[in-house]
């Protein structure tokens, strides 16, 4: 039987590509230039939140081409943070039938291990290339705040799914596993 | 073995599966191509920058407004105390106001007096910051002014007080000013008034460490920092900051520009020096011992006599 598709999901599909453009554009905001602030990772934790929910309307390209924007824009190792930012992504997807019924905690606590994961190996690449690393101090404040800011996130987007994202089939799979492009 | 027919193989997840390994491996590759040529690839960063963030600015200045002000509604809760630091302030600069008035006046006498002909070298362009560029990579900012202003890589970045940082990264429009708190800063420095030589060492912290000091016994905290000028990567005499000590007994320098109010800076424009090239000559070729025995070749004792 042919499956009737989401009339919605490009309508969600454009909503994520503005959030991610804004979540770019948002931490590069001169609010106070050269303050000494650790700025958290708010892609990382839009696309995480968003993959985890709904993965087809979260396709690779706008993750790629974004994650890519924040390189140039935030004067970080090009290309190495849309990779990290890329890998977590395919990795959240595959893992996110598992994670869709479990509760807020074993989701927040999935998407900061990886991003710790995520930010060693990056340090790690970093490293083997005899490129300069941010120091320990620096790296933990970037983690606690990115964690306190994926819970803020994830709500947001768990109450933004609720009244816009895809309908549960009954006996079905409404978060189906889409292949997003 | 049975095979179902109703099973058809899934030619779109394959050929996802190849693009998204594509993608992966382009995306090395970029990061080993700026590891290897990191000069071509970061202009090609500030072109793309030079086309990003100046035309985003219309949607980056009413979010950095709002910030602003909340920030302001925050400062309006301590508005008493901040009345009586203005005015004690303003008292102090008026004294400091008349000192410098006579000062000018002084410094115009003897330069009259001596016939001094100051180089008028240095010009500056001034410019809003559009965009906090900092990650914990880099420490830098955006300014809305770029080459067509005359600005160049290495340009100086100050603001009312004192030294932000140097431009490092320049498009056509834009440019990237690497602030003094970040980790790659280095800024050759001299500690007023001993006059020892210094180094402004930035470490991602509001607080640079004061590394390779002359005589550290003879640096005194509260002194002034100024820039040396050594290396001329930078004019001289622009104030830095002044000594203080960190938590870890380490001098460090509490930075006189307003990092927490960055709005404008000047990028100073420094017009090099003309080259003066060979001796004009004044000084001829140097000749063979056979050319200078010949007649009618001045020779050099006879052109010193």
């Amino acid at each position: 039987m042919k499956r009737r598709g989401d009339p919605f999901r490009l309508m969600r599909q454009a909503a994520f590509f503005f959030f991610c453009v804004a979540a770019v554009y948002l931490p590069i905001t001169p609010l106070a230039p050269g303050a000494d602030r650790v700025a958290p990772d708010v892609l990382y934790c839009l696309a995480v939140a968003w993959v985890l929910r709904d993965p087809s309307s979260a396709p690779v390209w706008i993750i790629l081409a974004t994650g890519l924007l924040a390189d140039v824009l935030m004067a970080r190792p090009l290309g190495l943070g849309a990779l990290g930012l890329v890998i977590v992504t395919e990795i959240a997807r595959s893992w996110q039938v598992s994670i869709r019924d479990t509760n807020i905690l074993v989701e927040w606590a999935f998407a900061i291990v990886l991003f710790a994961i995520a930010w060693v190996a990056t340090l790690t690449v970093l490293q083997l290339s005899f490129s300069a690393v941010p120091s320990l101090m620096t790296s933990l404040r970037l983690i606690v705040e990115t964690s306190i800011l994926y819970v803020v996130i994830s709500l947001a987007t768990a109450i933004g799914m609720r009244i816009f994202g895809p309908r549960r089939r009954r006996g079905g799979d409404a978060y189906e596993r889409a292949r997003a492009w | 073995m049975a095979i179902r027919n109703d099973q058809q193989p899934n030619y779109l997840a394959s050929l996802r599966h190849i693009l998204l390994g594509a993608a992966i491996v382009c995306l090395i590759a970029l990061f080993l191509l700026w590891r290897i040529d990191n000069a071509r690839v970061e202009r090609l960063r500030a072109a793309l920058v030079d086309q990003f963030v100046p035309s985003f600015e219309w949607t980056i200045e009413p979010v950095a407004a709002v910030g602003r002000l909340f920030g302001d509604l925050q400062s309006y809760t301590r508005i008493q105390e901040q009345n009586e630091e203005l005015r004690r302030a303003l008292q102090r600069m008026e004294g400091w106001r008349e000192a410098a008035l006579q000062l000018e006046q002084r410094n115009a006498r003897l330069l009259a007096l001596n016939n001094v002909r100051l180089s008028a070298r240095t010009t500056f362009v001034t410019g809003e910051i559009i965009a906090d560029a900092s990650s914990p990579f880099q420490r830098s900012a955006m300014v809305n002014v770029g080459r067509i202003d005359g600005v160049v890589d290495g340009s100086v970045a100050v603001d009312g007080l004192g030294l932000v940082g140097r431009i490092a990264g320049v498009g056509e429009r834009s440019s990237r000013i690497l602030l003094l708190t970040d980790g790659s800063s280095r800024v050759p420095a001299m500690v007023r008034p001993s006059g020892h030589h210094a180094i402004v060492a930035g470490n991602n912290t509001r607080a640079p460490l004061l590394e390779f000091v002359d005589h550290p016994d003879a640096i005194q905290l509260g002194d002034r920092i100024v820039t040396s000028g050594d290396g001329g990567l930078f004019p001289r005499d622009i104030l830095i900051g002044q000594v203080v000590s960190g938590s870890d007994g380490r001098l460090r320098v509490r930075l006189s520009a307003d990092y927490g109010h960055l709005d404008f800076v000047r990028v100073i424009r420094e017009v090099p020096p003309e080259e003066i090239e060979g001796p004009g000559n004044l000084i001829g070729p140097v000749l063979t011992s056979e050319e200078a025995l010949l007649p009618g070749v001045p020779r050099t004792m006879e052109l010193s006599q």
